[in-house]
């Protein structure tokens, strides 16, 4: 009775959560309704990007609770452990080694792979603001790669321009609508002796040639941020069919690597993982009410003329998690993608840039590092958006930033007039 | 249990502790209060990036520290990581042969070179002439580790930092709490680290943090630890979010300080107690009046008068179900080098115990590993002599 009394107050209390409100677009008729031109924002809490899944708390509570009765919330074997066996399921590896966050794990899979040998990590240039700082902390240089512009990863041939006798690994990025040429990569790390690691984290539950992105390369890395598909708070885990890593690796995050290595401390504690438990449980209808996000965009924005919602390839045969938007802008769009960020940011649209400017033009490319063009990358960098997405995000939203762009759209050159006016005065 | 006829469970006789006592403080808040932290973040819906809980904590921690800026991190050898980072350290830094070794580890990743100096033969803290003997032109940095609560400062260390031009950091992991003439510890050098290891007395499910008086290393140390957009530059960053589920436990930890302190202040008076009038042992200074949070309770053994050394001590307790430490140098300060280097921290480790103190050790348990230890040492010449035949 005392469990389900205890269940009822925590449902009771999280339903009683009144969804977040806007005041709607359609009575706007004016530029001066703009919040960037001095209007009132449409959402009045921000729309973020990212997934904030709200797992059970009743499931959540329930895994913490048998933590506490082991006094320990760290280090112990079992909720941590349980979760790596089904997450190695999920992805169908033989292994999953958890860490307290995925830099953790992506730099120490990247110190195992150079085993010891101060090198160049091939990456894309289109990627992350993290990536660069991850071969850094492996002892390593990036060696920034331009991408193919269909897939937004590394291509086989974009990747082979980077590699030299120096080169410890490829660290081949999944993007969110496609984990690329996986294969193609894969060959050429072969033909090239090189190990091959995938950073899979905006690509959580997808598929390539229908099988679940984990066991490609030497291993894969995941996240499970809040932000990201599975919610553990924070946390990440990499998976491998490698039984010589997966023991390197959980040697090293606790602190008892062979000789030659240098452990770091780097568990995922028992809190975060009962949360993560409590997230994959719902994994399939959160999967599925991202897809009905993504379709609402898609409908929404199917007539806006150089604003297009980027789609997932060969979506009719491979899975993807549909978690994010991004959107990319061409002409005959009538602003810059910059401003149309800006106006979205002031409305309460919490949109970003997509890996903009590219990592070998930015503040985390090494001092001193001389870079080449990359064109690709480049001219990506200029396009893409990421619209706001996940679990506080709801169909009602979707409509109202479709309203907002068609208005864009529609008022476009003055808009584009105002804006200049006022960044020159 | 050995004194009813059995024998030491080592020897094959039954454990005093089916169930082992772990090392550690392990404190946890009431469930209750965990429930209602936990619950308001499910309403929130925030759990990580800079939430509301962790602003709290960064504020509160450095209210509590009377320093002026907390940073809080992913756990305490992250912490080390971005302090590294936010002074632009290289080269070699000089660390006490007593260190945690995740300390060593956590310096290594970030890419510095530690050289191991002795140290003071009392305190066990890093003595300033050793570290003055370890400085090559090649060193930037001396890191002092607040050992076991320690709250005195190794005398003439600042001094020695500032002569030759040289970074000052703490890892002060053990020592969240501690006073000195009424100030709390966290404001020496550039920065001090602490962690929040559940083996620690503030307990956020592992997390650590950076304090320091430098508003622009603040600055820096709050673009590190995460990959935000940040107008501050800075050269390597990382990510060493603290989630709001760690916060919400380190806020009511922190809120329960003083009585943490207490406990393990009663815990100790009660081995005091116990180990009372064992020929060869001494309670190590840090009861009332000491300013030391005493998370860690240790013992010294006089081998010539007990004729069994802390080592021994440790696999005979550990066999009985009681989890002890001793003071190690960890391995990768040797290297290759020749052992004797370190000779004060060596005999540090043959003679230094730090006992069993959470919160789930209650009174009964203390006296039991007291009466346990009062038979080791009656038993002390035939045990040496087993555990040297099984060897």
């Amino acid at each position: 009775m005392q469990g389900l009394t205890v269940n009822l107050r925590y449902t009771a209390i999280l339903k009683s959560k009144i969804g977040k409100q806007s005041r709607g677009w359609a009575m706007r008729q004016n530029l001066d309704d703009l919040a960037i031109l001095g209007g009132v924002p449409l959402f009045e809490a921000p729309r973020p990007i990212g997934q904030l899944a709200a797992p059970n708390p009743e499931r959540f509570f329930a895994l913490l609770r048998q933590a506490y009765e082991t006094t320990s919330l760290t280090g112990q074997d079992g909720i941590v452990r349980r979760l790596e066996q089904r997450l190695a399921g999920l992805h169908g590896t033989k292994h999953c080694v958890a860490f307290a966050n995925a830099w953790l794990g992506i730099i120490m899979v990247l110190r195992l792979l150079a085993a010891g040998r101060p090198g160049n990590v091939v990456m894309p240039a289109f990627g992350y603001r993290g990536l660069p700082h991850f071969a850094r902390w492996a002892g390593q240089m990036p060696r920034f790669c331009d991408v193919d512009e269909a897939t937004h990863c590394l291509s086989p041939v974009t990747a082979a321009a980077g590699i030299d006798a120096h080169t410890t690994c490829i660290l081949g990025v999944a993007a969110a609508h496609s984990p690329g040429d996986v294969d193609g990569l894969c060959s050429l790390a072969a033909s090239r002796n090189v190990p091959i690691f995938f950073d899979s984290v905006n690509a959580l539950g997808a598929t390539y040639r229908k099988i679940p992105l984990g066991s490609f390369g030497c291993a894969e890395a995941f996240s499970l941020h809040a932000t990201k598909l599975l919610n553990g708070f924070e946390g990440g885990y990499v998976t491998t069919n490698d039984g010589a890593l997966a023991k390197a690796l959980r040697e090293l995050r606790a602190g008892s690597a062979a000789e030659g290595a240098i452990p770091l401390p780097a568990q995922l504690n028992e809190v975060h993982a009962a949360q993560a438990h409590a997230s994959l449980d719902g994994l399939d209808a959160l999967i599925g009410r991202n897809q009905q996000r993504y379709d609402d965009y898609r409908t929404a924005c199917a007539s806006l003329a150089g604003f297009r919602i980027l789609p997932r390839e060969n979506a009719d045969r491979e899975r993807y998690n549909y978690l994010t938007i991004a959107a990319e802008i061409r002409p005959p769009w009538p602003l810059t993608r910059n401003q149309t960020v800006a106006i979205l940011r002031a409305e309460g649209a919490f949109v970003q840039a997509l890996y903009s400017p590219p990592l070998h033009r930015s503040v985390d490319c090494p001092p001193g590092l001389a870079v080449d063009d990359l064109p690709v990358a480049e001219t990506l960098a200029s396009r893409f958006l990421l619209l706001p997405s996940g679990e506080q995000v709801s169909h009602h939203d979707v409509e109202q930033v479709a309203e907002l762009l068609h208005f864009i759209q529609h008022h476009g050159s003055a808009i584009a007039d105002r804006l200049n006016e006022k960044t020159a005065a | 249990m050995i004194g009813q006829g059995k024998d030491f469970a080592i020897f094959g006789g039954s454990p005093a502790f089916p169930d082992p006592l772990r090392f550690g403080q392990r404190n946890l808040p009431d469930w209750g209060r965990v429930e209602a932290s936990f619950l308001g973040i499910f309403e929130r819906q925030y759990y990580a990036n800079n939430g509301p809980l962790v602003r709290a904590l960064d504020a509160a921690l450095a209210r509590r520290l009377r320093v002026g800026h907390a940073v809080v991190v992913t756990n305490g050898a992250v912490a080390l990581m971005a302090l590294a980072k936010g002074l632009e350290l290289k080269g070699e830094i000089v660390v006490p042969a007593l260190v945690p070794a995740s300390t060593v580890q956590a310096l290594i990743w970030a890419g510095l070179e530690p050289v191991a100096c002795d140290v003071d033969a009392e305190s066990g803290l890093i003595s300033a002439a050793a570290a003055a003997a370890a400085i090559t032109p090649r060193t930037e940095a001396i890191a002092s580790v607040r050992l076991w609560g320690e709250t005195s400062e190794p005398p003439g260390l600042a001094a020695l930092a500032q002569d030759k031009g040289l970074a000052l950091v703490y890892d002060a992991a053990q020592a969240f709490g501690s006073a000195r003439d009424g100030r709390p510890i966290g404001s020496g050098g550039a920065g001090e680290t602490f962690s929040f290891h559940e083996e620690h007395i503030l307990n956020a499910a592992e997390g650590g943090c950076v304090v320091t008086d430098d508003s622009a290393l603040a600055d820096r140390l709050r673009t590190i630890r995460a990959f935000h957009a940040s107008p501050i530059p800075v050269a390597q960053r990382l990510n060493g979010k603290m989630s709001e589920a760690q916060a919400a436990l380190a806020l009511l930890s922190l809120e329960h300080l003083e009585r943490h302190i207490a406990a393990n202040m009663a815990r100790r008076e009660t081995y005091r107690r116990g180990l009372d009038g064992i020929p060869g042992i001494r309670l190590r200074a840090g009861g009332p009046g000491a300013g030391n949070n005493a998370e860690c309770i240790g013992i010294d053994l006089d081998p010539a008068v007990t004729g069994i050394d802390a080592e021994d001590c440790v696999r005979v307790l550990a066999a009985e179900g009681i989890e002890c430490r001793r003071p190690l140098i960890p391995r990768l300060l040797l290297g290759n080098r020749s052992e004797g280097r370190f000779a004060v921290a060596e005999r540090l480790g043959r003679c230094r115990l730090l006992l069993p103190n959470g919160q789930a050790v209650d009174d009964r348990q203390i006296a039991t590993i007291c009466r346990l230890i009062h038979v080791i040492m009656r038993d002390a010449s035939r045990i040496r002599r087993e555990l040297r035949q099984r060897a």
